[in-house]
């Protein structure tokens, strides 16, 4: 960010949150740390098709559909997420982070502004605070 | 023209892979060397891990295995119990035995 890489800025920003949201979802399906993650992800991806059929689960990189699998997996442990959470989590990385960034941005450039990357320096900041807060 | 549908996401034979595994487990056959479909339960005996080892599959990547596993599951399964696989790995022979899985 600092050298104006403003594309690259973004990408890494929003790999970091596709972990953080992925650390959160495998903790909320009881694995430690050592999984597997590649075994575990399509496991949630069956979980999600029959508790949450309206989120659309294309890929392992959605971070809108990894954020809305928090919000189900602490819905079904009877532990919804508190509303300032919920809201911001849907704000920021559902809504927001999820709009401006796609996996294939490794590949090639987007031509974003300093205002994008900022974005999502925010966006993943935010997520690097509460992700505990999340499991 | 004919028009077709197409999902770029989804590898053109794993359908196929589906169904033959369903298949196998629902009926295993004692001459099939592979797939060999090992079910671990957790402490309350519900199958919560489920590893399957096939030379078939070895052009897909762990999370296309693990969709297929998941799949059959859904066919041979009730959806409680589908429901309670957590870690559902797809590996050939060789990367069973790097893991160390007795599988043989």
């Amino acid at each position: 960010l600092l050298l104006q890489e403003f594309d690259g800025s973004v990408y890494l920003f929003g790999y970091a949150v596709e972990m953080w949201l992925k650390a959160v979802c495998l903790r909320l399906r009881g694995h430690g740390p050592t999984v597997q993650v590649k075994a575990a992800l399509p496991p949630l991806k069956t979980w999600m098709k029959a508790n949450a059929p309206s989120v659309p689960f294309g890929d392992y990189h959605d971070l809108s559909a990894l954020a809305r699998a928090v919000m189900a997996l602490r819905q079904d442990q009877g532990r919804p997420l508190p509303l300032p959470l919920l809201t911001e989590l849907g704000l920021r990385i559902a809504g927001g982070m999820h709009d401006g960034w796609i996996v294939d941005m490794r590949y090639r450039r987007s031509g974003l502004s300093a205002a994008d990357a900022w974005a999502a320096l925010l966006s993943a900041w935010w997520l690097r605070s509460h992700w505990p807060q999340l499991t | 023209m004919p028009v077709k549908s197409y999902n770029p996401s989804r590898p053109a034979d794993m359908q196929v892979l589906v169904d033959r595994l369903a298949a196998e487990w629902e009926s295993p056959d004692p001459a099939a060397a592979e797939p060999v479909i090992l079910q671990e339960p957790n402490h309350k005996g519900d199958v919560v891990r489920v590893y399957v080892v096939w030379s078939d599959w070895a052009h897909l990547d762990r999370e296309r295995r693990g969709e297929v596993i998941m799949d059959a599951a859904e066919r041979v399964k009730p959806m409680p119990d589908v429901l309670k696989i957590t870690i559902a790995m797809g590996l050939t022979p060789d990367e069973a035995d790097r893991f160390k899985i007795r599988w043989r």
